[in-house]
């Protein structure tokens, strides 16, 4: 064996383990990434779903199970299937259809990764989960792929809005509801409007959204609620009812259509009947901003032990959440804000909730976990971004007087605090009465003040 | 055609065993609760007998409902039986139980209240009701109506379940209820994404005395509670101390860090890889186990101590991806100088002499272990093939298998501190860690093993071309571990947020 | 302890950091989000008739069927036609594949004035009903009928002239107790003679459709004759136009289609729209008082999102991905489909599971059967290949219709127009199948038997005008 021999042996191995190195990592690594390479052909158009009566009563989950275990390469099933639970956990809540959800997805991508309709429902998937990144990136994906799909326009336009990319929102939106003008597109036209100062065009949308919608009652309530929450922070408490009950009429126990009452019952005054409406909202959906009002009622009512519980229970509910790998979000870090507890730790969420997505809505909670930690310099500049798209939400204007007062800028305070009383007296029941003797403290308004910029 | 089988020899071991490698990278899906946090679940068996119905009744309350009901903490002696005596025993009004469509009225027999540990370090509460009624006196050839309503907890979510087991001596003759028991009286929810939660409260059955029909076998019904849970964590929760109480909890805190090892993304595919290339011996193998164990602890340590005195400042959770990007880096750059390194061994290039033996390719890896760093270091004795083994690189290794603290072994410090429980919780964690290195240190002499058996087959008088391939499997597994490496990082990278 | 609570709280926080990358079982999250539906059924066509009428030859009669699968015991949200939608029935007498004349419908709801709750409850009647303008009816619902010219479609206000307004749509069938003296007797108070000898009838009826959906969908293996729309209802658009009227210039076919359409409008209400705020980004904040009336600015133009012409083209032939794409095209464009026709999986299933020998693609039968009509029956001179049901006005009715239409040697029947009697499933199977004189090398046994089995209503139709059969109730659904 001479020593050429083996040098040129060596060279040969040399290749021959590259090439099966390259051939083992690099389709792992593909697949570790999914990004898919391949598009089976289409299968079955013949399909059944293209007739089945949209819904998501038992009956019809039982239906699309059963054909999945017929037939388990029917990608359209696995979606249809993988779509109506995610129905079910907007109206149950309970998000162990998520886990469910997301197995048939991967399913259902091991048939066709690049399927758009499955690229879309993972979109969904990744919103409701708030890795609104995530929903952005599949929606364009999915939209890219099928420019006929309103469904994919409606992750793309949720994404953008939720990671502040108001402009492109809009315009794709606006794609949206000239290709499809449904209870989707109707609804989403209500919440950019309501973002943009405009809550009586807000209500229009929503209004021709619940006339488009059906036959899932379960979206017809939750327009109807939209609609209260918009009447409600036009200070128009008794129209506001009437939507709630309407939502109920559409779905009994409708959680949050018994939060939109017990609203309504503390703007009136009934505290006792708002805490038992909460409770009960609580109890079928626990969403961390029913306990959170529960307490406030209850600290109102005096009832401090049972309002520190329900504050407890809050806590609680983030523990879990966050146990469960859900992103931390905004709202518990404004109530700690609200609650002057953990006050760093809820700085710090905030900071971290605005830079995963630089809403207006983001914006606000940072703005006021930093008035509350005493930055009122940043406070006052993320106020200002708060606002700047014009919405016109009394807490958020509340937020920014308070804020201006206390940078000393008089004018501004006054005016943002008037507004905000102006547009709903019964804004917050933690806030209202500050507002009002803050405003109070600030004396009438010289001749003309205009605001200073 | 011996040509044929020599190529197929040559091409299936290595690629057989880097798929091994490869299948230990695979990321491996962590299960999460089967049903909700909130969710109140119900569970009824009706048995019924020629004398009487029992029924067995179980409420599962889920970390918000046992939250609600007993705020938080493991609730006191005393409330626990206020509770049982109070809401657990009212239950039994929620439950409707009609014999030819009167109502009867039901006794609570028996009645047990249990607490198991939850996620977030909550509980759920266990109830557990015993409950009969007398039967009509059943003649033979009549026939009795069951009808059976659960009215517990309307409106909240939960698997709700009701199940009809007829006792020796009676017949069903029709009925809508189901007579299998599909979670196990609540132990175990089928997670299956093609089931929904179960939603029965109530049954109806037709029954009569008869002969000759075998009633239906009773599941074995098991000791322990099988709900999802960190273990670990729950131990340094345990309230008694004995002598044999802390032996069976360091054991126990032992077995879990060793099956803690095996979860996905636990260096042990590093360090196989490694020491399937390096052609490790056994000491290389315990030294890097230490390696682990040591700075598993000591992160763990230093990670607790940041997160309750310096949070102010930094969030260990945003720490965290930074962590791992720096384990995945360390891993990058490791695997990296590794491959150089070998495959300068394996094809020495123009610098190396033109004509050599195997032996001398060796010696002249070893000459390139400067790769490293200018610093001088130890070197270990040169290894059968391939490249060689440094104690830095190994110190390296094992830093990056141990620096992602395990997040139960927090748990427990973190909870060891705030109960002031610091010595106890020190012992757990650290016989955690040798669990864990020790799974480790197994996989690594089992890889260290599985290469000599590999290079005694090469061995003999077969062919040097067969050893020259054998000698290429450490370019491959430097190959490895530059792969996983990346995979680390940029995992890391995308959890850090950098890259959206 | 509140070390404590902070400790776990950030451990927590590091636990789902750690566990991020598996799969996330998250929470019920707050549901800002708006959900997402893809369903219309308002605007969702399930059925297109038309036919010469066969107690008045010298007529046309179109029927357009909306909203599917209504159940009978619909109460108390019975179904209606929406407000928000425009409907029509689109006719090319010119067969350019272009409307050259359009029947349009726009409804209007109201709760009634005369009745006696004075709009106090949203119940859908209040007492028995005997009259269309019973005071006891409640809820009603009232249309206004048009005509448009091809100008007028290019329009996207789709703006034409009114033919008469303020007719009422015939009410739900609430139950025998509702309508004492039968419900039929209301229901006909419903036709209109709208003038230049038009009738005219919208309402809910029997859905005519007879299949055994189920069957055929589950890859034609589960037919069992059994009808999967008996006792459902729908929502009928009936007209009946003088051919005089409807006659083009060349000859006398037509091409129907009928679509339906919903509003779409700006995101963002132009400035002075909104209510006393200026939406500059920036800019301060000036609320003007009180309540501001919103102004409707439904000024957008009418979206398409619903497309029906031949049977079954819409389920069978456009494949799911593209049912978006096909419910807002327009028979100009409609060569974008020629593929689905040429190629049409149906065939291949009938191959596969049937065992049946079907003629090989492309299949210019098929082309011709859908896209441009058999020539000597159907085919308009010059024709512009587009999907539409296309209807010889010149054929007399057959007085002894064949369900198979012209395969069953009827040529008054479907794919020459369609009557509520002809069985579009064993037509549509067996043309696909090759059993039609174009191909007659597959008009054989067992091809031109294929079927479901199910061949004809579950209630006869009656003999006049809208000749669809009276809704279900409660009691016979």
């Amino acid at each position: 064996m001479t020593a050429l021999a083996t040098h040129r042996v060596s060279w040969k191995w040399l290749v021959a383990f590259a090439t099966v190195a390259t051939l083992v990592l690099v389709p792992s690594a593909i697949a570790y990434w999914r990004r898919p390479v391949d598009r089976p052909a289409q299968p079955a158009l013949f399909h059944p779903l293209a007739w089945s009566r949209p819904g998501t009563d038992d009956a019809a989950l039982q239906t699309l199970q059963q054909q999945i275990k017929a037939k388990p390469n029917d990608i359209v099933a696995y979606i249809s299937l993988a779509n109506a639970y995610l129905q079910r956990v907007r109206e149950t809540g309970d998000p162990a259809f998520y886990a469910k959800t997301d197995a048939l997805l991967k399913q259902a991508a091991k048939l066709d990764p690049l399927q758009p309709q499955l690229l879309t429902s993972e979109g969904v998937l990744a919103l409701a989960r708030h890795d609104f990144a995530a929903g952005l990136a599949l929606g364009k994906k999915a939209e890219a792929m099928d420019s006929e799909n309103p469904r994919a326009y409606g992750v793309v336009t949720d994404g953008e809005i939720e990671m502040g990319q108001y402009d492109e929102a809009i315009k794709t939106l606006q794609a949206m509801i000239d290709h499809r003008p449904d209870f989707s597109s109707y609804s989403r036209v209500a919440y950019a409007r309501e973002l943009y100062g405009d809550p009586e065009g807000a209500i229009e949308a929503m209004q021709y959204a619940i006339n488009a919608g059906g036959p899932v009652p379960e979206n017809t309530a939750w327009g109807y609620v939209q609609l209260g929450n918009l009447q409600f922070g036009l200070g128009h408490v008794d129209e506001a009812g009437k939507q709630y009950d309407l939502a109920i009429h559409a779905r009994d126990q409708y959680p949050a259509a018994l939060a939109g009452q017990a609203r309504v019952a503390t703007a009136k005054g009934q505290l006792e009947q708002a805490a038992t409406l909460y409770g009960q909202a609580f109890d079928r959906m626990p969403l961390p901003e029913y306990a959170i009002a529960h307490g406030d009622v209850l600290a109102k009512l005096g009832r401090q032990a049972e309002a520190r519980q329900q504050y407890d229970l809050v806590t609680v509910v983030d523990k879990l959440l966050t146990a469960n790998g859900v992103n931390i979000d905004l709202e518990t870090a404004l109530f700690f804000a609200d609650h002057d507890l953990q006050l760093p730790e809820s700085l710090a969420r905030a900071r971290a909730a605005y830079a995963a997505r630089p809403s207006v809505t983001a914006a606000d909670g940072l703005a006021w976990t930093l008035y509350k930690t005493g930055n009122m310099q940043e406070a006052g500049r993320y106020a200002h971004e708060a606002l700047k798209l014009g919405t016109r939400d009394a807490l958020k204007l509340f937020h920014a007087g308070m804020i201006a007062n206390a940078l000393g800028q008089t004018g501004e305070a006054r005016t943002d605090l008037q507004t905000a009383l102006a547009l709903n007296p019964n804004f917050s029941l933690l806030y209202q009465d500050l507002a009002r003797t803050t405003l109070q403290g600030l004396g009438p308004a010289p001749a003309s003040t205009p605001r200073s910029k | 055609m011996g040509r044929y089988i020599h190529c197929l020899q040559r091409w299936l071991l290595p690629l057989a065993g880097l798929l091994m490698l490869w299948s230990l990278i695979q990321p491996a899906t962590v299960g999460a609760h089967p049903l909700g946090n909130f969710t109140i679940n119900l569970y009824s068996r009706l048995e019924p007998s020629a004398r009487q119905i029992k029924i067995v009744y179980v409420v599962d309350m889920a970390e918000i409902p046992t939250f609600q009901a007993f705020g938080a903490g493991m609730p006191t002696a005393a409330a626990q039986a206020a509770y049982l005596a109070g809401p657990a025993s009212a239950l039994r009004d929620g439950l409707q139980l009609m014999i030819d469509q009167k109502s009867v009225a039901l006794t609570v027999t028996d009645r047990a209240l249990r607490f198991l540990p939850g996620q977030g370090g909550l509980f759920t509460t266990r109830i557990e009701l015993q409950l009969a009624a007398p039967a009509a006196a059943l003649a033979g050839g009549t026939q009795q109506a069951l009808s059976y309503n659960d009215h517990n907890f309307q409106g909240r979510l939960g698997w709700h379940e009701v199940v009809l087991r007829p006792q020796a001596g009676l017949r069903v003759l029709r009925t809508d209820a189901s007579t299998v028991d599909q979670s196990n009286e609540l132990r175990t929810y089928p997670q299956d994404m093609l089931t929904s939660p179960l939603d029965v409260r109530a049954a109806q059955a037709v029954i009569a005395l008869g002969s000759g029909v075998t009633p239906l076998a009773a599941p074995v019904a098991s000791a322990g509670a099988f709900r999802a849970q960190d273990r670990f964590a729950a131990l340094i929760t345990t309230t008694q101390w004995s002598p044999s109480v802390l032996l069976v909890a360091l054991l126990l805190s032992m077995g879990l860090g060793a099956m803690h090892a095996l979860a996905p993304g636990h260096g042990k595919t590093i360090v196989g890889a490694y020491l399937v290339g390096a052609r490790g011996t056994a000491r290389h193998a315990v030294f890097l186990g230490i390696t682990v164990t040591t700075t598993h602890t000591l992160g763990v340590f230093v990670l607790g101590l940041l997160t309750l005195y310096a949070s102010r400042y930094i969030l260990p959770e945003q720490l965290y991806p930074w962590l791992s990007v720096l384990s995945g880096a360390l891993v990058v750059i490791m695997g990296l100088s590794l491959l150089r390194q070998r495959l300068k061994s394996v094809w020495p290039g123009r610098g190396a002499k033109e004509a050599h033996n195997h032996e001398h390719e060796l010696d002249d890896a070893q000459s390139h272990g400067h790769v490293h760093g200018p610093h001088t270091h130890t070197h270990l004795p040169p290894s059968a093939y391939g490249g060689s083994l440094t104690w830095r690189s190994l110190l390296a290794l094992g830093i990056s298998g141990g620096l992602l603290p395990c997040p139960s072994a927090l748990v427990v410090m973190l909870g060891a501190i705030a109960l002031g429980r610091i010595g106890l919780g020190l012992l757990l964690i650290i016989a955690f860690s040798v669990g864990l290195a020790g799974v480790l240190t197994g996989i690594g002499l089992l890889f260290v093993h599985g290469g000599r058996w590999l290079g005694r087959l090469a061995g003999g008088s077969t062919i040097l071309r067969w050893q020259l391939g054998l000698r290429l499997l450490p370019v491959g597994s430097a190959l490895i571990v530059t792969g996983a490496g990346v995979l680390i990082t940029l995992e890391a990278v995308f959890q850090a947020g950098v890259i959206r | 302890m509140r070390k404590l609570t902070l400790a776990t709280f950030t451990l927590m926080a590091l636990f789902a950091l750690v566990v991020g990358g598996a799969p996330r079982q998250a929470k019920a999250s707050s549901h800002r989000e708006a959900p997402f539906i893809a369903t219309d059924p308002q605007a969702d066509a399930t059925d297109l008739y038309a036919f010469v009428s066969p107690d008045k030859p010298d007529t046309v009669t179109f029927i357009a069927n909306y909203i599917p699968l209504e159940i009978a015991a619909a109460g108390p949200n019975f179904y209606k036609f929406g407000d928000d939608v425009l409907y029509e029935i689109n006719i090319d007498n010119v067969g350019d594949a272009k409307d050259h004349l359009t029947f349009q419908w726009r409804f209007n709801s109201r709760l009634n004035p005369n009745n006696p709750a004075g709009g106090n409850t949203f119940l859908y009647n209040t007492g028995p009903v005997n009259s269309l303008d019973d005071p006891n009816l409640n809820q009603q619902q009232f249309y206004s009928l048009s005509t448009l010219s091809y100008q007028q479609t290019l329009d996207p206000q789709r703006k034409g002239t009114v033919i008469k307004d303020k007719l009422q749509v015939a009410p739900a069938n609430v139950g025998p107790v509702s309508y004492p003296n039968g419900y039929e007797k209301v229901a006909k108070q419903a036709i209109y003679d709208v003038g230049n000898g038009i009738k005219a009838f919208a309402g809910p009826r029997d859905d005519p459709f007879f299949a055994d959906l189920g069957g055929i969908f589950d890859l034609l293996q589960g037919i069992h004759g059994v009808d999967y729309l008996k006792g459902l209802n729908v929502h009928t658009l009936a007209l009946q136009v003088p051919i005089s009227m409807l006659k083009g210039p060349n000859d006398s076919i037509i091409g129907v289609r009928t679509t339906s359409y919903r509003h779409s409008f700006s995101v963002l209400r132009p400035i002075n729209a909104a209510a006393g705020t200026s939406n500059n980004p920036g800019s301060s904040i000036h609320i003007s008082e009180g309540p501001v009336p919103s102004p409707r600015t439904s000024s957008g133009p009418w979206v398409q999102i619903s497309r029906l012409d031949s049977p079954l083209v819409n389920e069978v032939v456009i494949p799911l991905q593209d049912k978006n794409r096909w419910n807002g095209s327009f028979p100009q464009n409609d060569t974008q489909f020629l593929s689905y026709v040429q190629n049409p999986e149906v065939a291949g299933l009938e191959h596969a599971i049937l065992g049946l020998n079907v003629p090989p693609n492309p299949r210019a039968d098929l082309v011709t059967i859908f896209l441009t009509g058999l020539p000597g029956l159907n085919q308009p001179a010059n024709v512009v290949p587009s999907s539409q049901l296309r209807l010889n006005m010149a054929i007399p009715p057959s007085p002894t219709p064949n369900r198979l239409g012209v395969l069953g040697g009827d040529n008054a029947g479907y794919p020459n127009g369609r009557r509520l009697t002809d069985d579009a499933i064993d037509i549509s199977l067996q043309a696909v199948a090759g059993a039609t004189p174009l191909t007659p090398a597959f008009d054989v046994p067992p091809n031109n038997t294929v079927g479901d089995m199910v061949n004809a209503n579950d209630l006869p139709f009656k003999s006049n005008f809208p000749y669809a059969a009276s809704p279900h109730d409660y009691t016979n659904q």
